[in-house]
């Protein structure tokens, strides 16, 4: 029993030592929540801190009883209090980018932790006593040999966060002050400028303004109004350009209409002329024509009047068959009066009216023959007639013929001039279309010619595109590094501003513009090597 | 005072019109068509040349073409008196159409031409 | 027989009048978007009489084209010219290493574009 007894004084005296630690460490975190403004905490410690003392009082009684998760409960705080402490550790080893202000934002969110932390440290802390206390009663030496020792290193920790977040608050406070001084007098002496690069500055104003960048941000944004001019010139060409493109597109339209409306003109007054031709051609072609039907009929015509003549000729030579038979007649009737008297006279008296008779058909017969004479005479006659008109025919043909032929000659003659004025009219006439079409190929070939404009125009604003984008990127970096180095740029955006400015103005240099001819010696606009 | 080549197939009118520019100070060579015109150019090489419409061989149309294409720039009155359905109008107006510096119709006074050669050689 | 051109170049508005340009002169017209497409055509049997091209395009430039040109069989005095807006010197000299016959500064009127096709091209 006493034996017990001395063992139990001896745990007394270990945990009172471990209790005066914890005192110790709790009066410190009400210390530290004091310096925070966390007062609840400082109460609950001061609550803690009488919990504490009861225990301790309790303890004395030798109280024993079971410890249960103690040893979970130290590993979580000392965890949590480890993180705390990479937290901070981190945060001043690489600040957050995005936010320029996230420095006093991260401070104020570790220190409600931190406090946080601490608190529910202070409530483990209670716990862990009243579990010592129970592990007391029930005398487990080897247990609270493991919560001394776990005891020890989270005290230590919680004492190193606080040093650290304290240098930390120093550091930060030093470091703002002396920035804020800093920048301070150099707005005062950069004031004027500033003012005046403001509104080029909207987007940038929410940026702290540090020396170095405020010098490097005058540069940059000096070259970048160089490059705008730069820009603007180009912009102030390709005005130029399409106006001057316009304008001759337009004047080369108006030439264009211009020959068309007068050559229309022209043609359309020309369209009497080549009715006035055609129409003394046609009476000329018609005239021939009609002289050609005329010859044409002629042979037809000799041929059918020879016919019919040939066919009176015919009838005539028919009735002369006709007089030789009369005649025959007219002979054998006299014979016949001639033996018809002889018998007449042998007979007497008797034959007296005979010989009357016979006397009679003599003298017809007679009549008979003078009348056939008389018939042969008028058919030779006729057929003399005919055959002098038939000469007297052709010779009258000949003479019409002749006439014809005058005026044929005079129609051809008249066809001839008028070839020879249409072969003048029409080549005048071609030579002048001809030159307009010259004329209107030319004008179409200098519109044409215009369409080159978008494509010098195009690749001049690519070339703006690419250098804007450039510029662009380099605004970003150069925002990106103000935010990460607080003004301490590592990169001369400045000499790479001027750089996007010179690549852009060599780019320019090297193609052709219509503008700076005049100044510089260009090289010719055609070359053959 | 301009050289000037006169060319036309009339010879009464080819003398009158040398007559004329002569006594304003010119000096003049004549071309009885348009074959001798061109040789004629091509030796005088004159500051002006004034071309009938209407020749033998070569015409006044083809010497105005030619000379347009030789790209010479040499000024040409074109002068002409038009022949039955051909006007004479229809050909100066064609001469205007091709490009000449000044038209004279037949008949023309001595001041319509001393005008016309004026302002051919842009006096 | 008329006459063929292959136009190479990157702008369909500069093909475009560029060939109804010299078609209305009476060429034959053949046109490439860019090098690639026009060496393509070369090795593929097309032999013009002339070649035009831009100097700045994607895919294969003026530059290379014309060296590339120039190697091929047949094709050592083809007459090729460029048609860009580079107008430096530097580049020019490129171009005539590269074997350019000419350089043509856009942009270039219809009637000297002709003159100048006439120069290289005797009996155009």
């Amino acid at each position: 029993m006493i034996s017990k007894f001395k063992n139990a004084i001896g745990y007394t005296r270990t945990i009172g030592r471990i209790l005066l630690i914890s005192n110790g460490a709790i009066f410190v975190l009400m210390v530290f929540a004091f310096y925070t403004g966390n007062y609840a905490s400082v109460v609950f410690l001061g609550f803690s801190l009488v919990i504490l003392l009861i225990s301790q009082w309790f303890l004395l009684t030798l109280k024993s009883t079971s410890i249960t998760s103690f040893e979970d409960k130290i590993e979580i705080t000392r965890e949590k209090l480890n993180y705390i402490f990479n937290c901070i550790a981190a945060h001043f080893e690489s600040p957050n980018p995005d936010d320029p202000n996230s420095l006093a934002k991260d401070v104020e969110v570790f220190t409600r932790e931190l406090s946080e932390s601490l608190t529910q440290c202070s409530v483990t802390l209670t716990n862990q006593m009243q579990a010592l206390s129970i592990a007391l009663d029930n005398q487990e030496n080897e247990r609270l040999q493991k919560i001394q020792d776990t005891l020890l290193p989270l005290i230590k920790t919680l004492s190193d966060a606080m040093k650290t977040y304290f240098n930390v608050r120093d550091k930060i406070d030093d470091t703002l002050r002396i920035q804020v001084t800093d920048a301070k007098a150099m707005i005062e002496r950069l004031e004027p400028e500033v003012l005046d690069l403001s509104g080029r500055l909207a987007s940038m104003q929410e940026l702290p303004l540090f020396p170095v960048s405020l010098r490097q941000l005058d540069e940059v944004i000096a070259t970048n109004l160089q490059l705008d001019h730069s820009i603007y010139n180009q912009f102030e060409v390709i005005e130029h350009d399409t106006n001057q493109n316009a304008i001759e597109l337009v004047t080369s339209m108006q030439n264009l209409s211009g020959s068309a409306n007068r050559l229309v003109a022209y043609i359309t007054s020309t369209i009497t002329t080549i009715t006035e031709m055609n129409d003394g051609v046609d009476d000329s072609v018609q005239f021939i024509i009609d002289i050609g039907h005329f010859i044409e009929e002629i042979p037809n015509r000799i041929r059918a009047d020879i016919e019919q003549l040939r066919g009176a000729t015919s009838v005539i030579d028919g009735l002369g068959y006709l007089v030789d038979s009369i005649k025959e007649i007219s002979f054998q009737t006299d014979i016949l009066a001639v033996n018809a008297a002889i018998q007449a006279a042998h007979a007497g008296d008797k034959g007296l009216g005979f010989k009357i008779v016979a006397d009679e058909v003599r003298k017809l017969a007679v009549n008979s023959n003078h009348a056939a004479e008389m018939i042969e005479t008028g058919l030779e006659n006729a057929r003399k007639t005919i055959q002098e008109g038939l000469k007297f025919k052709a010779l009258e043909e000949v003479m019409v013929q002749m006439d014809e032929a005058v005026h044929m000659l005079e129609s051809v003659k008249k066809l001839e001039q008028n070839h020879e004025d249409m072969q003048q009219f029409y080549k005048t006439l071609f030579a002048v279309i001809n030159q307009n079409n010259i004329t209107l190929a030319e004008n179409i070939s200098e519109i044409l010619s215009g369409v080159q404009y978008q494509d010098i125009v195009r690749q001049r604003i690519e070339r703006m595109k690419a250098t804007m984008s450039r510029r662009n990127e380099l605004f970003e970096r150069f925002i990106d590094e103000l935010a990460n180095t607080r003004g301490l740029l590592t990169n001369d955006f400045a000499v790479q501003m001027d750089v996007v400015l010179k690549d852009y103005l060599e780019e320019e240099a090297r193609h052709s513009n219509s503008l700076n001819e005049s100044t510089e010696e260009e090289p010719p606009k055609f070359e053959l090597f | 005072m301009a050289k000037i080549l006169v060319i036309d197939d009339e010879e009464q009118l080819r003398d009158l019109l040398k007559q004329m520019l002569s006594r304003d100070g010119h000096e003049v060579q004549t071309a009885f068509d348009g074959v001798e015109g061109m040789r004629m150019f091509g030796q005088f090489n004159p500051d002006l040349v004034i071309t009938d419409i209407i020749m033998p061989n070569k015409d006044g149309i083809e010497v105005i073409t030619e000379l347009l294409c030789s790209n010479s720039g040499t000024p040409i009155i074109a002068i002409s008196g038009g022949r039955r359905a051909i006007t004479a109008e229809f050909n100066l107006e064609s001469a205007e159409l091709l490009g000449v510096k000044g038209i004279l119709s037949k008949p023309f006074t001595r001041d319509q031409l001393r005008e016309t050669v004026q302002y051919a050689l842009g006096l | 027989m008329a006459k063929t051109i292959l136009l190479v170049d990157d702008s369909v508005t500069m093909l475009m009048s560029v060939k109804t340009n010299l078609e209305m002169a009476g060429f034959k017209i053949e046109t490439a978007e860019d090098g690639v497409k026009a060496l393509a055509k070369l090795t593929s049997g097309l032999k013009p009489d002339l070649i035009i091209t831009d100097i700045n395009m994607p895919n294969m430039g003026g530059i290379e084209l014309i060296k590339k040109a120039r190697a091929l069989p047949g094709f050592r005095f083809m007459p090729i010219l460029t048609l860009t807006t580079e107008s430096q010197q530097g580049k020019r000299d490129e171009g005539k290493a590269a074997g350019a016959t000419g350089w043509l500064v856009k942009p270039v009127g219809g009637a000297d574009l002709l003159k100048i096709i006439k120069q290289v091209l005797p009996g155009a």
